[in-house]
């Protein structure tokens, strides 16, 4: 069972007038735990459907190993797609209970392991009995978890596992998820809000936003990319002119700029009067995709 | 294709268990309440009618089949033409339980000697025992409950409307069309009844049609 | 447990570095085995690629080397190269800075030497 490499290729896709995804190409590489990382309604969701055929798209190509995944078994078999759980379905209130909803799980992955998802029910202490619409967010998401792991899909793919969850719990997360990466190397796709706790977690990053895909990067060399810089005014102005300046801050004379660059372009700063630091995940991601809102 | 089977068949056996346990009850209950014997209360009433009970049960028995159920395989990565065939498997399957449960309920006044009150109390004794007709009937319906599922969650009035067409529709056209079943052939009965036998193949076919198109389309949630 | 690492610098660097101050400190002696990826990912929450990455530094630098079948081990001659190799460093990252931060401060070069020798006098003390 060899994962291959599932590919996206000039995705577009419009609800109605609004273009959600423009042109969108995008590789997963198998074997590595990919960060999905984009603001409320950039798409995350509707991409990821895409990817796992259980969205339609208006034109471009989604490909498994080179063969089209719609309505392709081999490559849905290889495929786990875990979504969020809604406590109301369609009209009405979800009134599938867990265990059902377990059961069609390990109906329909080839791969399943009943005695690992045994294990994690009880050790997030579930109840199968409860009906969907009865738990709480942090449980909902507690199911979302279960069913990627226990999956064991060759690409196992995570809408928002950490929603609801407690900082304790999502740590436990972290934990699960590292430890069943280091026993089967499958490639993992989490989409998340909860960017800098999970950064370390991600050997590469894509950031959506807006319908397009700003980075596809390995973690640390798209954060090595960028800087604060902060100092007096005229100094870091002087400094910022050969790099791209993302955002800037200003207290009377003090001025921070978050900036782009790196190499022989970042070396005028280091050496000037200027205070250089690096930027985290989450930095590096309101930088980039922070645009337009108030500061 | 094995795989949608075998989800569907997990609610399938419990949906039609309950219609063999209602008909078991209603038929416990004509016998215990001297139906057999002439008395005409709600029992026999049920018993009469059962086959359009039993229609009824079917029309909310496929309600969610393509709405809740289809989301949920998809889902789990289920494709849809999949979907679709063991979808019709199972209605194959509710059609086939129906048509038998009502060959073996209008078989026992035969079988036991129950009196007849009037020419309308056992309704599926008018000729509708072996009758192709009645599992067509059914299937019908359910591609109506299925259609009716997919438009109450696209809109309520409409999902309404259509519902209280079907069933009422439904109703009226399977008790005439057991009615006129065996008439003599060029009988105004037998135009009738072969009127609404391809109309119910026709509203199947379009239901059908319907179901393909939102299946091979769906968007899951 | 994410304890010790921070965000002023990248992970496998920060990983890199750590296991070099416990070379340095005798933690791990010579001809030892260090922690694997795996093990450096459970414990730090990492990816354990990102691990591997830090680890790969080390073994570049002749600090580590592999074992087949088993691990990480430290490479004989490990802790004198380490400390040549920071002695070398010692400059640019420790002096450059603190001649910047003493001109900054407006101190000439030599209250800045008058500094550095009471500090060594005092460090001598102990």
């Amino acid at each position: 069972m060899n994962p291959d490499v599932l590919r996206a290729e000039g995705v577009c896709k419009s609800y109605g007038k609004k273009e959600v995804l423009h042109d969108l190409d995008l590789t997963i590489q198998p074997g590595k735990i990919y960060g999905l990382i984009g603001r409320n309604g950039a798409g995350k969701t509707t991409l990821l459907g895409i990817l796992t055929a259980q969205n339609t798209l208006d034109s471009g190509a989604v490909t498994y190993g080179g063969q089209p995944v719609w309505e392709n078994q081999a490559a849905l078999d290889h495929i786990c797609f875990s979504r969020e759980l809604q406590p109301t379905l369609f009209t009405g209130p979800n009134n599938l209970k867990v265990k059902h909803y377990l059961k069609s799980a390990a109906i329909y992955y080839p791969n399943w392991d009943q005695e690992y998802a045994d294990r994690l029910l009880a050790g997030f202490k579930l109840e199968p009995k409860k009906k969907i619409c009865q738990l709480s967010k942090g449980q909902m998401s507690m199911v979302t978890i279960l069913i990627a792991l226990a999956s064991r899909a060759p690409i196992t793919i995570l809408d928002e596992p950490a929603a609801g969850l407690d900082v304790v719990m999502r740590e436990r997360f972290y934990q699960l998820l590292l430890e069943d990466y280091a026993q089967t190397n499958r490639t993992f796709i989490v989409s998340t809000h909860i960017i800098e706790e999970a950064a370390s977690v991600f050997e590469q990053v894509i950031i959506l936003d807006e319908g397009r895909i700003l980075e596809n990067s390995p973690t640390d060399e798209l954060i090595s990319q960028f800087h604060y810089i902060s100092g007096r005014e005229d100094i870091v102005d002087q400094v910022c002119r050969g790099l791209e300046v993302l955002s800037v801050q200003q207290m009377g004379r003090h001025k921070t700029a978050a900036v782009r660059g790196s190499g022989v372009k970042l070396e005028a700063a280091l050496s000037a009067d200027v205070d250089v630091s690096p930027m985290n995940l989450q930095n590096v991601f309101v930088a980039l995709c922070g645009h337009g809102d108030a500061q | 294709m094995v795989r949608s089977l075998k989800y569907l068949l997990r609610s399938a056996w419990v949906s039609l268990g309950a219609m063999l346990a209602f008909a078991a009850i209603v038929t416990a209950g004509a016998c215990l309440t001297g139906v057999p014997q002439g008395a005409n209360n709600i029992f026999r009433t049920y018993f009469g009618c059962f086959p359009l009970l039993t229609l009824l049960m079917l029309f909310l028995y496929t309600y969610g089949l393509c709405t809740s159920d289809l989301n949920l395989a998809l889902s789990f990565g289920a494709r849809r033409r999949d979907y679709f065939l063991a979808l019709q498997l199972i209605l194959l399957l509710y059609a086939g339980v129906s048509w038998a449960l009502q060959t073996v309920m209008s078989a026992i006044p035969d079988l036991f000697g129950w009196t007849s009150v009037d020419r309308w109390s056992f309704l599926m004794s008018l000729g509708g025992l072996t009758n192709w007709r009645y599992p067509l009937a059914c299937l019908t319906i359910m591609a109506l409950g299925c259609l009716c599922g997919l438009l109450y969650t696209r809109s309520r009035a409409w999902g309404i409307v259509v519902m209280v067409l079907a069933i009422l529709g439904g109703i009226a056209a399977t008790t005439v069309l057991l009615l006129f079943a065996d008439a003599r052939p060029g009988s105004p009965g037998s135009l009738v009844a072969a009127a609404l036998t391809c109309g119910a193949v026709a509203v199947t076919a379009v239901c059908e049609l319907l179901i393909w198109r939102t299946v091979n389309r769906y968007i899951v949630r | 447990m994410r304890g010790t690492l921070n965000d002023q610098s990248l992970i496998y660097l920060q990983i890199a570095q750590m296991l070099e101050d416990d070379i340095l400190r005798g933690i791990y002696r010579e001809e030892e085995q260090v922690p694997s990826t795996n093990e450096l990912a459970r414990v730090y929450h990492i990816n354990p690629a990102t691990a591997a990455k830090g680890i790969n530094l080390l073994v570049a630098d002749g600090i580590l080397y592999k074992k087949r079948g088993i691990g990480m081990f430290v490479a004989s001659g490990a802790e004198q190269a380490l400390r040549d190799k920071r002695k070398s460093a010692f400059y640019d990252e420790y002096i450059k800075p603190m001649v910047k931060e003493g001109a900054s401060l407006s101190l000439s070069g030599e209250e800045l030497l008058t500094m550095v020798r009471k500090a060594i006098e005092e460090g001598e003390e102990k």
